[in-house]
């Protein structure tokens, strides 16, 4: 083996000299097991392997994820129906609407009284982004700041409309 | 001019796209997002495609800005609000002084390559990664092929010279 | 047909059974956003408010404190500017639980804030969309809690904001 053309190779490598091919042979060559290559190449071992990157793969069910978003629309076939049976689900739908209205009244009534329950937010199901509370005090402070200045703005923008309403009035 | 047919010529290019957005924004999810958008767009634009004439290089482009905007956006955001829980994939971002150089210096390398600026990461995982020629990368990256070759070079040498550096001195 | 009926049943049954639970603004807008990794929020519970609240027993005096003391939850939605219109009409459709309130506009931001009354009429909830123009970012800041008079005066008063 002419490791001399190896040697060469890689220097003209990090000249930015050398061709695709010869960036193959480079690669091919360094995928060997580390006994099979010179003593004097062995510290280029890691950098020509870290470029074989292709292991980076997607998984199988992005594929089926772009078809599903990409399928083209499928051409309906339009047929004519009668009248009876264009009113039949018509009356089917009034019957269940019917029948929901009636038990869903009757649901609500009780309903009323635990209005106030409606109101109140579900905290355990609140998952904290810091366990740290000098963190989340950091943040907490940034949320409240923009917050007031929003508030000034408001004040301002209102006092302005003030001014303006009383130079009308004058 | 031959047809483009997205499932023969577009599909099998998912995991390219997917790489390339890996090494631009670091983070596997936002990666995964970027090709599938990516996909979703190229589609979106199938009147154009018989005037496209490297079908590649067009979805490695539109890859790379979604990426690059995506990387922006997240930088703002971590500018602003530290990630907790959501936090980006650090995997490739550590400190190569912190790992056990020994156990894996290929992985060392990976992370030099990942704190490269993004025009020289981007330029070197198109040409060492995916093999493209300097003409193609130069299209996808929308510079010259001298300023392509410039890049490549200055980030051949920087990992040549970080590595040598660490293993050098060990740590 | 009569298991139609019996299944529109059980979705009233269950509907009126959900609205037992109520969310907060952010909770609703990443739910329409599922899946969507460039949305991230951050969330501060009434657990960790409390544990806020212990570390600074000292500054008990300081308005910030006093004003985070008054609050339940701290929610920070953030993303890309192009959310704007979608939160903005996510509260508007929902105008019946959500009222608008004031907005604003500077040279590179605008916002609006939107707020929940209970039963009683007490102010629980306070959103603030901001958009920014410069670093094309939203900011949903949505609080839960006593969101009364004392509150926005302790907000006004205080003068120790880090900037």
């Amino acid at each position: 083996m002419d490791y001399k053309y190896i040697e060469q190779l890689v220097e003209r490598y990090f000249q930015c000299e050398t061709s695709l091919q010869e960036e193959q042979i480079l690669k091919t060559f360094f995928a060997q097991q580390e006994q099979d290559v010179p003593q004097q190449l062995r510290q280029y071992i890691p950098l020509f392997q870290a470029l074989d990157d292709s292991h980076a793969q997607l998984s199988d069910d992005f594929d089926e994820r772009i078809q599903e978003l990409t399928c083209e629309p499928r051409i309906v076939k339009a047929r004519t129906i009668g009248i009876g049976e264009r009113l039949r689900p018509l009356l089917r739908a009034a019957a269940i609407v019917g029948v929901v209205f009636t038990i869903g009244t009757a649901v609500n009534l009780p309903m009323k009284s635990e209005q106030a329950a409606a109101d109140e937010i579900n905290y355990s199901a609140y998952k904290d982004t810091y366990e740290d509370p000098t963190m989340a005090y950091d943040k907490v402070e940034d949320a409240l700041q923009l917050l007031s200045e929003g508030f000034i703005q408001v004040r301002m923008a209102d006092s302005l409309r003030i001014d303006s309403l009383y130079s009308e009035v004058k | 001019m031959k047809k483009i047919d997205f499932r023969t010529d577009v599909l099998p290019l998912k995991n390219e796209l997917y790489r390339l957005a890996l090494r631009i924004t670091l983070n596997h999810a936002e990666a995964e997002d970027v090709a599938q958008e990516t996909m979703i767009r190229v589609w979106n634009r199938r009147e154009q495609w018989d005037t496209i004439e490297n079908i590649e290089a067009f979805c490695l482009t539109i890859c790379r800005n979604l990426a690059l905007d995506r990387s922006k956006l997240a930088e703002r955001q971590n500018a602003s609000l530290d990630e907790g829980i959501d936090a980006a994939d650090h995997s490739y971002n550590a400190n190569p002084e912190e790992q056990t150089v020994q156990r894996d210096r290929v992985e060392l390398v990976r992370r030099l390559i990942s704190q490269l600026p993004e025009k020289q990461r981007s330029c070197m995982q198109l040409r060492d990664i995916e093999g493209k020629s300097y003409k193609e990368i130069a299209e996808v990256m929308g510079i010259t092929e001298q300023q392509v070759k410039v890049n490549i070079f200055r980030a051949r040498q920087t990992i040549k010279q970080k590595y040598s550096e660490t293993e050098q001195y060990g740590l | 047909m009569r298991r139609l009926a019996l299944l529109f049943i059980a979705a009233t049954l269950s509907l009126t059974a959900a609205a037992q639970r109520s969310f907060d603004f952010a909770e609703k807008f990443l739910s329409r956003c599922k899946g969507d990794s460039t949305v991230k929020c951050v969330t501060v519970s009434p657990k960790m408010l409390e544990q806020m609240l212990k570390q600074h027993e000292g500054d008990r005096n300081e308005s910030l404190i006093q004003a985070i003391g008054k609050l339940k939850s701290v929610r920070i939605v953030t993303a890309h500017e192009d959310y704007y219109q979608r939160a903005e009409e996510l509260l508007l459709k929902n105008s019946r639980r959500f009222k608008a309130d004031k907005d604003y506009r500077t040279e590179h931001a605008h916002g609006a804030f939107f707020t929940r009354k209970n039963k009683e009429g007490n102010t629980v909830e306070l959103i603030m969309l901001h958009e920014d123009c410069k670093s094309q970012l939203l900011t949903i800041i949505n609080l839960t809690g006593d969101i009364d008079e004392e509150f926005l005066c302790f907000l006004y008063n205080n003068k120790t904001f880090k900037n």
